[in-house]
């Protein structure tokens, strides 16, 4: 009886501070950004030979801070469309640049390479380049973020 | 008498026996009896221990300068590097520890692979040893975040995406671990916690259960038994270990005086100019991620290192038999041998792919550091003025902030009664390149007067649209080589009126920017590129 009495008060006792840590330890709000449309550039920069590296300021919640995020964007004109690609390599999320001498998007970490569509040439990557929502609007060019 | 009367130490040393045993605590540590034949092989524990309490005092160090925050935390190991008495010698001995306990480590598991120590009854030592194994490369991956440089950052951006890619409880492991975006402060305070909480806790129980299960069965002892009376631990094998751990002690210190841990620049995900590279211990995981194809990498990255893992740790289980000696175990011999040296191979080319660091001291940080020393900016940053002196800026401030300020001093710091005149935008940016190549700690390269006075003039004037040595804007074409096309006096006329050269020339004229003298400079410097 005693014994139980015991294991019941210190399992029940263990039991409230481990949900409460545990919920401490898993909360994930820690982090948000807005989702926004971003004037990225004017249409008549973005070149139609290599493609044009820009890197964008993003605000961001980050726990306790309110830090800039920069983030880097590819755009390419085709005469029609304009492509933005992320610069985050795929296989574990690198930064990818571009090789103007091969024509490819070269990733430093573990080799992965990309063609001018983003898609993969060789290496590890296991998708082809984010590509970003873009879109021409009064002759500059806005990309979606997140 | 009672002991608390005897006069001196001996007295001391009596009243506390009496109310603590310490005597007979000190007699059951010296007195370890050791199998007949144990020798120099088998002071590799004590190393461990003593480099494991030199992990903790210089931990301890570090902590009381380090702060774990985005902003603050490059800046302080800076701080402890420049600012702390015998702050860089604290470091590396930290840095450089954590090298050398994965050395000391593994040779201890070899030598009780190879002498069969893990065998009944010592089971539990061996599965314990293997985990404080598993502890330390995980102290070694919480640990290089912690300056929050470029090595850093991608590290941690390559080891987070690893745990995301895990089957089902990817994104769980990976949130539990800040990691539910980029790096950033609930990533960095969750690492810091594991580096100096949650594992010293589990490996000091870890610890002493291992040293407690080895007394409990004592040493294996040589591989081939000898017969004889058991020796006591003192005198002569407490001699060998004092002697061995003296010598990693000098090693270790000379690695730390002589060598330097490396300070990356702060992390910056927009920076292209960097490859990263992990620690030395883990670039045979690197090399397998890059030699796998992508259908295989959460094999690769997961479940190769966590076989291994498991098959070592369940080694005494699957390995039963009762002789001791390598040779009469061949296969297992041959498979030990086989991991050795395919993780030394795969080191090995790791260790022979690191691509070089294109220099940040290109056009654009060069004219950056002359617009510096205008008066303008020395008004201010100099010795005893309103400002820090450059070298003791801050130069993990944004760039954004380093830009607006340079644009217009007085938005950031308010109260200057004459405010300096404002600076172009590219002459901001190449400011803002200046302090990019100051805090990557590189020193800046020797170069002819003549040429360092073309580059202000080209970093602050031509690359926004000219790209020079791969820095620059891509709307002209490049001049690195410009010099093959055409002679000074053509680049002369070109830059001063470029539609008196070509009625369709799409370039502004420099005439009215720049003074006639310094467009000879730049057409001189130019032609002489080829």
């Amino acid at each position: 009886m005693v014994l139980w009495t015991v294991r019941g008060v210190l399992a029940a006792i263990a039991a409230t501070l481990g949900t409460v840590a545990g919920g401490v330890v898993g909360s994930a709000r820690t982090r948000r950004t807005r989702e926004s449309w971003i004037v990225a550039a004017d249409l008549e920069r973005v070149p139609d030979i290599d493609p044009l590296e820009l890197t964008i300021a993003l605000e961001r919640e980050d726990s306790y801070l309110r830090s800039t995020e920069r983030r880097v964007v590819f755009l390419s004109y085709d005469g029609e469309a304009v492509t933005a690609l992320s610069a985050v390599c795929t296989h574990l999320g690198c930064r990818v640049s571009w090789d103007a001498r091969a024509r490819e998007f070269a990733c430093p970490c573990h080799g992965g390479r990309y063609n001018l569509t983003g898609a993969v040439e060789a290496g590890p990557p296991p998708r082809p380049l984010e590509r970003l929502p873009a879109r021409v609007e009064e002759g500059r060019v806005l990309v979606r973020l997140e | 008498m009672s002991p608390g009367r005897a006069g001196g130490a001996a007295g001391i040393g009596d009243w506390l026996d009496a109310r603590t045993g310490w005597r007979s605590i000190a007699r059951w540590a010296l007195d370890e009896p050791l199998p007949p034949g144990t020798g120099w092989l088998f002071t590799l524990g004590s190393v461990l221990l003593f480099l494991l309490a030199t992990q903790a005092l210089t931990g301890l160090a570090l902590a009381l300068y380090y702060a774990p925050t985005p902003d603050h935390a490059h800046d302080s190991v800076r701080f402890i590097l420049s600012g702390v008495t015998f702050g860089r010698l604290v470091r590396d001995l930290h840095c450089f520890g954590a090298s050398f306990i994965v050395v000391a480590a593994t040779l201890h598991a070899l030598r009780a692979f190879f002498f069969g120590a893990y065998r009944a009854p010592r089971e539990l030592t061996w599965i314990s040893g293997v985990l404080l194994l598993l502890l330390v490369l995980g102290f070694a991956l919480t640990g290089y975040l912690l300056p929050f440089d470029q090595r850093a950052y991608w590290a941690t951006v390559v080891t987070l995406n690893i745990a995301r890619s895990t089957p089902i409880v990817g994104e769980t492991v990976a949130g539990l671990l800040g990691g539910s975006g980029p790096p950033g402060a609930a990533t960095l305070s969750r690492w810091y916690v594991l580096h100096v909480i949650v594992l010293p806790a589990v490996s000091v129980a870890l610890v002493v259960g291992h040293v407690l299960l080895m007394r409990r069965h004592g040493l294996a002892g040589p591989i081939r038994h000898r017969e004889g009376p058991a020796v006591p631990f003192y005198p002569r094998q407490a001699l060998r270990d004092t002697i061995v751990v003296a010598c990693v002690f000098v090693a270790l210190m000379a690695f730390a005086i002589v060598g330097d841990a490396p300070l990356d620049a702060p992390a910056d995900p927009s920076d292209a100019g960097y490859a990263p590279r992990p620690e030395w211990y883990f670039l045979w995981l690197f090399e397998l991620l890059k030699r796998s194809p992508s259908s295989m990498d959460t094999v690769a990255a997961l479940a190769v290192p966590l076989a291994l893992a498991l098959l070592v740790l369940l080694l005494p289980f699957l390995d039963r038999r009762a002789t001791r000696p390598p040779a009469r175990r061949p296969i297992l011999g041959a498979a030990a041998l086989f991991v050795v040296a395919g993780l030394a191979v795969l080191t090995g080319f790791g260790l022979a792919d690191r691509p070089p660091t294109p220099t940040r001291w290109r056009a654009r940080a060069i004219a950056g550091r002359t617009i510096a020393q205008r008066e303008a900016c020395v008004r201010c940053h100099r010795d005893g003025g309103i400002a820090h002196t450059f070298d003791r800026l801050r130069p993990s401030r944004d760039e954004a902030w380093i830009f607006s300020h340079v644009v217009d001093p007085e938005v950031i710091a308010p109260g200057i009664r004459t405010p300096p005149g404002p600076l172009l935008k590219s002459e901001a940016h190449a400011v803002v390149a200046w302090t990019r190549a100051l805090r990557a700690g590189e020193p800046a390269p020797a170069m002819l007067p003549r040429d360092e006075h073309a580059l202000s003039i080209i970093g602050a004037h031509c690359t926004p649209c000219h790209m020079i040595d791969d820095d620059g804007g891509a709307e002209g074409p490049n001049l690195s080589l410009v010099g093959r096309k055409h002679d000074a006096d053509w680049i002369s006329a070109w830059v001063a009126d470029p539609l008196g050269v070509d009625p369709d020339a799409e370039m502004p004229a420099f005439a009215d920017k720049l003074t006639a003298q310094q467009i000879r400079t730049v057409a001189e410097y130019l032609a002489r590129r080829r």
